[in-house]
């Protein structure tokens, strides 16, 4: 297969099920109801995604970006947003991704991508918070320095310098003279 | 409850704007019995939600914070029309700023700070925000910790503010995190990011995911929002205001 022929082997096509989209002016917010996670997509990611619909290569999906972007978009910021959008997993299981360029390791990509405009690669993501996350928790460290009468009550906190384990609360155990994070 | 005596504690505790309604349905259920006794044998005081035991415990503070914790979280999960967003809020020229955080990043202290510089008191705790992305105050009194302490409530008039009354639209989102002597010198945020940084903080972004984007949609879409790290409180609060202005 001649290079040009296997940089247009793959077909992507994006991910519809289990998402909810919320459109900006020049990004997009997609979030995944199966993995409750929320990823920001900058303007270059956001419309290469719209662009995958299974039938485009990666020269089609750069040429249908640039016409709707009105800027020229290199193939080459296709491969990285296509490599950002699978590891999100916002395109199909099993999606074959144009072979893009060798590029070694992670510092490479990345040296590349700033290089092509970072932000408008950018695929952000975070987790969303469950409901009891979201509520003001208790570090651990705080909780454990607690007397059992002044234990709050509240969730312990699963993030910082010493998370608890999540579902906990600080509260009283057994006959422990301080509070600790427990279920 | 088990023990009338108990009452007022547990009224103090109850969520902003809670009105007693003589109705014999009611939608949750929680049950309080009041241990203690003297001697070797001590009851332990009961918190359940309908037939789930909260806890169980031989101090009565503790399951009296168990109660207003399970209540404040209750409310913001399960408001209708309401969006709970764990920010700080304060009111300023018309609009307000929000200051999204996690536990212990220093929100109260920052809100401390905007309201001795001026600042009307929205909330310590919970940006409360309807569909058209507008403020609504959630005043419980400021929780104020120092070192290791366990928080203590003061109320906004204690430091010479005022309690914001009605509904403001959002004028700035700040997220500053404390970090010891640090200068606030914020990032702006692009709406997507702001958006993504306000999910996080949202009570209910894993159970009403369209709501909570379409919500805070109309909040980035209108104000600006900034990050970054931030050592004294009174300064920052001076350069918010000044940005909010």
């Amino acid at each position: 297969m001649s290079k040009q022929g296997k940089q247009d082997g793959g077909r992507p096509r994006k991910r519809q099920e289990g998402l909810v989209v919320q459109e900006l002016p020049e990004e997009m917010l997609v979030y995944d109801t199966d993995r409750h996670k929320a990823h920001c997509l900058g303007p270059v990611a956001a419309a290469v995604w719209e662009a995958c619909n299974g039938r485009r290569s990666a020269a089609q999906i750069a040429a249908r970006v640039t016409a709707k972007l009105g800027q020229a978009v290199p193939v080459e910021s296709v491969w990285l947003s296509l490599r950002r959008l699978g590891r999100a997993r916002l395109l199909e299981a099993g999606t074959a991704l144009p072979a893009g360029p060798r590029l070694g390791s992670r510092r490479e990509w990345l040296k590349r991508a700033a290089a092509l405009g970072g932000f408008s690669l950018s695929v952000l993501s975070i987790t969303a918070p469950a409901a009891a996350q979201a509520a003001t928790c208790t570090p651990q460290t705080t909780c454990s320095g607690l007397q059992n009468r002044l234990c709050t009550g509240a969730p312990c906190c699963t993030t910082g310098p010493n998370p608890a384990p999540p579902g906990t609360t600080c509260k009283k155990v057994g006959n422990q003279n301080n509070c600790s994070c427990a279920p | 409850m088990s023990d009338a005596s108990v009452l007022g504690e547990v009224a103090s505790r109850l969520p902003t704007g809670s009105q007693l309604r003589p109705r014999p349905l009611v939608d949750h259920l929680l049950s309080l019995v009041v241990g203690g006794g003297a001697g070797r044998l001590r009851r332990l005081h009961l918190l359940y939600a309908g037939a789930q035991r909260l806890v169980r415990t031989t101090e009565l503070g503790e399951a009296l914070a168990v109660l207003e914790n399970h209540l404040q979280q209750a409310v913001a999960e399960m408001a209708p029309r309401r969006l709970f967003v764990h920010a700080g809020v304060v009111g300023w020229n018309g609009k307000a700023i929000l200051v999204p955080g996690t536990s212990h990043a220093g929100k109260s202290t920052l809100v401390a700070a905007l309201l001795r510089a001026g600042a009307s008191y929205y909330s310590d705790e919970y940006a409360v925000l309807d569909r058209r992305g507008r403020v609504h105050p959630f005043p419980r009194a400021l929780q104020l910790r120092n070192g290791d302490e366990v928080g203590r409530r003061i109320a906004p008039e204690e430091l010479g503010a005022e309690r914001g009354r009605e509904p403001l639209p959002v004028g700035l989102v700040a997220l500053a995190r404390y970090d010891e002597g640090s200068r606030w010198r914020p990032a702006a945020l692009t709406p997507g990011r702001a958006l993504l940084e306000l999910l996080a903080h949202t009570v209910v972004a894993r159970s009403h995911p369209v709501t909570a984007m379409a919500t805070l949609e109309r909040v980035v879409s209108r104000a600006p929002a900034v990050k970054g790290r931030r050592g004294e409180a009174q300064e920052t609060a001076a350069r918010l205001l000044e940005a909010a202005s």
